[in-house]
């Protein structure tokens, strides 16, 4: 994950995860719109399946995520959510 | 930052800068006719004047409105005040200027050169094609099939758009596959490399690397351009620029907005699609030069519409839009959970990067272990790339399909 700035310093490695969430019928948009607004979220999906929002969080420390998660649960309509934290990540271009 | 429809600003910012670039055609054609009859000169003073104004641009742009915010950041959230380039951005930076200075001096070549300039220009617009093999040979996200069919039809329509009288002179066309538009791949190549490099967490904006691929490209052609051009015509054309001052720097002010935008739109999507979508500039400057040429007949030529090339043109100006429409259909994306069996990861993972369409894999602690997330044409695709792929995997003892069905990223 860290690679080496412009001004040649290290950037620190960040920390990503994915939040999955199922959501009381009718209260998607709702939860999609209050998602949207955390800083930390890079996406934002709703999806079919067996969740109904994938968020991916980019985060500096698992402090950070334990925060965002906190703001995730209060928000209204929430049934559940499950959070997975990337260990690794492989893209394909680098192989 | 906002969050914002990816996609919705990719599309907005390449048309944006397509329909500016047909902006500029025009203001061309007025200056050119009205003002500045020779060619050489219009284009040494508009680059003269071009260097000054996009300077005095970064400075005013520069320019600390309230608390933490810079007038610049208006026209693109990136921008963070003047950098100078350094390291692999100064590399960037050259390169760039070098494929400008190329393709700006095939340019004044062939306008002195060539008999009927003209009839060869329309071939400009094959430089997407090249874009195209650029995209395939260097992105991480390369085009897919039924985006270089797209592409294609929009190549071919702009050609036919732009396409007019005249004789095709062999040497005049190999400058235009050659140099010029090889020029352009590098100018626009350098640009992307530049853009996705980050300073602190931010792209390099826009706005500096605008203003400092001109000023590479003008210390590469101020040290050519005596070899080129006669000095009378560049004292000429010194003295040209300082008259017709205002004219020109409006020029160049409607220039840099349109490349602001065209390299914000680089950093979001592929080079080709990028280009391929600005190419609605042939398609805008039709209806521009009618309007003008009925406001001001001296001034503008109405295009030729009647006969053969009005339904060349009509033509072509379908396939544009048919191409931009099939582009902008969406990809389907979606999520593949994987549950693995214990045992070698290292092969399972080299396994999972073989199935086409796969973005990226994410090793996960919780109730699934490997996260991928996948882009395909169509849902229908997925079963074949993707399912049958899975299932055929040894180590995989279960995974669970999301689609996506609607996506806000942070840009």
């Amino acid at each position: 994950m860290s690679d080496l700035n412009v001004f040649g310093c290290w950037d620190l490695p960040k920390v990503h995860a994915y939040i999955l969430i199922n959501v009381e019928v009718g209260k998607t948009s709702h939860v999609f719109n209050e998602l949207t607004k955390i800083r930390q979220a890079t996406h934002v999906s709703i999806t079919a399946g067996e969740f109904d929002i994938i968020v991916r969080v980019t985060v500096d420390d698992l402090e950070e995520l334990f925060l965002i998660t906190e703001k995730v649960h209060r928000i209204d309509g929430i049934i559940k959510t499950v959070t997975h934290v990337v260990e690794k990540e492989i893209a394909k271009a680098e192989v | 930052m906002t969050l914002l429809r990816r996609k919705y600003l990719f599309y907005s910012l390449s048309l944006a800068s397509g329909i500016l670039a047909a902006f500029v055609v025009a203001i061309d054609v007025w200056i050119n006719t009205t003002a500045i009859h020779d060619p050489h000169i219009f284009g040494v003073s508009l680059f003269i004047v071009g260097v000054i104004v996009h300077i005095i641009l970064l400075i005013a742009l520069n320019t600390k409105i309230g608390k933490d915010m810079v007038l610049g950041e208006f026209l693109d959230p990136s921008f963070r005040g003047i950098i100078i380039p350094r390291g692999k951005l100064l590399k960037y930076m050259i390169i760039a200027g070098v494929g400008n200075a190329i393709s700006s001096m095939s340019y004044f070549f062939i306008i002195s050169e060539v008999p009927d300039p003209s009839a060869i220009m329309p071939f400009t617009n094959l430089v997407t094609a090249y874009l195209v093999i650029g995209d395939l040979v260097t992105e991480k996200e390369k085009p897919s099939v039924v985006e270089i069919h797209s592409i294609f039809m929009i190549i071919f329509g702009a050609f036919l758009v732009t396409l007019s009288k005249g004789t095709i002179d062999p040497l005049g066309l190999l400058l235009v596959l050659g140099p010029m538009n090889m020029g352009t791949f590098i100018y626009i190549y350098a640009q992307k490399r530049a853009r996705m490099i980050k300073i602190d967490e931010y792209h390099f904006d826009s706005v500096n690397l605008r203003v400092w691929s001109l000023i590479f490209t003008a210390i590469l052609f101020t040290t050519i351009m005596p070899f080129m051009i006669p000095l009378g015509q560049i004292v000429n054309a010194c003295y040209v620029a300082i008259t017709y001052f205002p004219l020109l720097a409006f020029d160049m002010i409607v220039t840099f907005l349109s490349y602001v935008l065209y390299i914000r739109a680089l950093g979001l999507g592929k080079m080709s699609v990028v280009n391929a979508l600005y190419s609605i500039s042939v398609v805008v400057g039709l209806p521009i030069t009618i309007i003008l040429a009925s406001l001001f007949p001296g001034v503008f030529l109405f295009p030729e519409l009647t006969g053969v090339f009005g339904v060349i043109k009509v033509i072509g100006i379908i396939f544009v839009f048919l191409g931009m429409i099939a582009l902008s259909l969406s990809e389907v994306t979606a999520y593949v959970f994987i549950k693995a069996k214990p045992r070698e990861t290292q092969e399972l993972i080299r396994n999972l990067l073989k199935i086409k369409g796969v973005e990226y894999i994410s090793v996960t602690a919780g109730r699934y272990d490997y996260i991928l997330r996948v882009k395909l044409r169509s849902l229908g695709k997925a079963y074949d790339n993707i399912v049958r792929e899975l299932s055929r995997i040894d180590g995989i003892s279960d995974f669970i399909w999301v689609s996506v069905l609607k996506e806000w990223e942070r840009i």
